[in-house]
């Protein structure tokens, strides 16, 4: 009787050990046994250190058009911040998707003060015309709103230098990650992005639109230079176990290089 | 009471085991149990032995306009080539979709000497009226940059054989891999690729666009050439296990038909 007890349970014991393996490494693939960090408090507060909120529009045009919007999208953005600049609106940038998924695309970023600032957006009726010319040559547009991350800190405008025949590329990395992982992310990139100095412009994370959808942007004199750098922050120590620890928490990834538009701030 | 303890641990033996075998079951292939090599270093780097990058092109055309656009194409093509090719721009090959998910559509891959090369293409005010004709055309344009697995070489000219009436027939077959998961396909399909030594073409992963995209593209002569190849392979040792050890690295695959354009320099 007690032989058979104590066997019954250590065979117990021995199939929940087993149990519990193989469902961490099924649920988070052999690379990783490390707890995933769960959030105690809103995204907003644990990742964010500042109230500046951002619009990110994709628009995708009809191929035939692209020049007619960029040459009215010019007007418009300068209509908009005509209207509202003294408010706060800040245009953070413009660009054309050059390599992509999807090619025939512009993406737009535009930074508000705050949340609170929106409100005075929601009223469709004002911005009519220019608008409505837009529209025509838009076939889709999506948006989403952002807040940025701590440690990617606010864009600021940059002027194309005078010695530079080519434009800067840019190039926007967008990852769909698997609910409940944002705190996770934010912790391996706070370490991940002292690897990439050199090019960070912009690290979103969306709260409204596509959730759980993180932006980094990075800029390159040239795709020599891209190449370069992402070999360097290779040979750094570190670097390989910090994608081997974010990877698990991607759905999907996809990368896009853009080209600023001639009225973009950030060149 | 020995005997309702007894039966009591009995019962919840066997239902942590049923629960274990569920969750394996379900959650993770029964298939795989090695762990899955993780990067260490740059996929440029451990994947690929050549600097060359190639531009996949997706082009969506309005169903009725499929023979004006090859028609434009072709023109568009002799003047890229006329203007770059002493440069070391190279037209791979241009095909419409025979059967797959989007047939209204055109692939076409042109091969850049490496990663510098692509500066140059990046000013768009530089395009010509030919590509604005093409863009009538097309409801939408996506393009990715991938490199080329080592293995599988880069992809030469092939002409039609005289005694052939119909054309070759190209079957691409595109994945989407799983994050974290493109060293294990290298290696697995690095032996997969002997038991099919007849009919590769070429074969790249993504490196901008769409990410953890892999494109195998093969040619036979006909359909029955097809059956006939893939028959073969399963009758040799080997090959099974390599399809299951890539198969839970995939998210999702997709294969079309591709018949070759007239100015392919794939026939």
């Amino acid at each position: 009787m007690h032989s058979s007890t104590t066997n019954t349970l250590r065979l117990i014991s021995i199939v929940q050990s087993t149990m519990r393996k193989t469902i961490n490494r099924t649920l988070f693939n052999t690379f990783t046994t490390k707890q995933i960090e769960k959030a105690k408090d809103a995204h907003s507060n644990l990742l964010t250190d500042t109230e500046n909120v951002f619009e990110l529009q994709h628009h995708t045009v009809k191929p035939s058009a692209m020049n007619d919007y960029e040459s009215m999208y010019c007007d418009y953005a300068s209509q908009i911040l005509d209207k509202y600049s003294s408010k706060g609106l800040v245009h953070t940038g413009s660009w054309r998707v050059h390599i992509g998924n999807v090619q025939n695309q512009f993406v737009h970023i535009w930074m508000y003060k705050n949340f609170t600032h929106l409100d005075q957006f929601v009223n469709n009726a004002e911005n009519n015309s220019i608008n409505d010319k837009l529209n025509q040559y838009v076939i889709e547009r999506s948006n989403q709103i952002c807040l940025s991350f701590s440690y990617f800190g606010i864009p600021q405008p940059r002027a194309k230098s005078d010695d530079e025949t080519n434009p800067y590329i840019y190039e926007m990395r967008s990852y769909w990650l698997k609910p409940g992982t944002l705190i996770e992310w934010g912790n391996l990139w706070h370490k991940g992005v002292q690897y990439r100095p050199d090019a960070k412009v912009l690290g979103v994370f969306s709260q409204i639109g596509d959730l759980y959808n993180v932006h980094h942007m990075w800029s390159y004199k040239n795709f020599q230079h891209r190449k370069q750098m992402r070999t360097n922050a290779w040979a750094k120590p570190g670097w390989s176990e910090n994608v081997e620890f974010t990877v698990p928490l991607v759905r999907k990834m996809e990368s896009k290089i853009l080209v600023p538009l001639k009225i973009s701030p950030l060149q | 009471m020995y005997l309702s303890n007894h039966n009591t641990l009995k019962c919840l033996t066997s239902i942590q085991s049923k629960l274990g075998k569920l969750i394996t079951r379900t959650l993770f292939n029964p298939f795989q149990a090695k762990p899955i090599v993780a990067a260490k270093d740059a996929h440029s780097n451990l994947l690929t032995d050549s600097e060359h990058v190639f531009e996949v092109q997706h082009h969506t055309v309005k169903p009725k306009s499929m023979n004006e656009y090859e028609l434009v194409f072709n023109d568009y093509t002799s003047e890229l080539l006329k203007k770059h090719g002493s440069t070391g721009l190279v037209h791979t090959g241009s095909w419409r979709v025979h059967i797959g998910n989007v047939r209204n559509q055109y692939v076409h891959i042109w091969m850049y000497k490496n990663f510098s090369h692509l500066d140059e293409f990046v000013d768009y005010s530089k395009q010509s009226l030919t590509s604005n004709k093409l863009n009538e055309h097309i409801i939408q344009h996506s393009n990715q940059i991938c490199l080329s697995f080592s293995y599988f070489g880069i992809p030469q000219p092939k002409s039609k054989s005289d005694d052939q009436s119909n054309p070759n027939i190209y079957e691409m077959r595109s994945y989407w891999l799983k994050p974290g998961t493109l060293i294990e396909w290298g290696n697995l399909w690095h032996k997969g690729v002997q038991y099919r030594p007849d009919a590769k073409v070429l074969g790249v992963f993504s490196q901008i666009g769409e990410l953890y995209n892999v494109h195998h593209m093969w040619s036979y002569k006909n359909f029955q050439h097809r059956k006939q190849m893939r028959t073969n392979a399963w009758a040799k040792p080997g090959w099974s296990e390599n399809v299951e050890y890539t198969v839970p690295l995939i998210r999702k695959m997709e294969s079309k038909i591709l018949v070759p354009l007239k100015n392919s320099p794939m026939q």
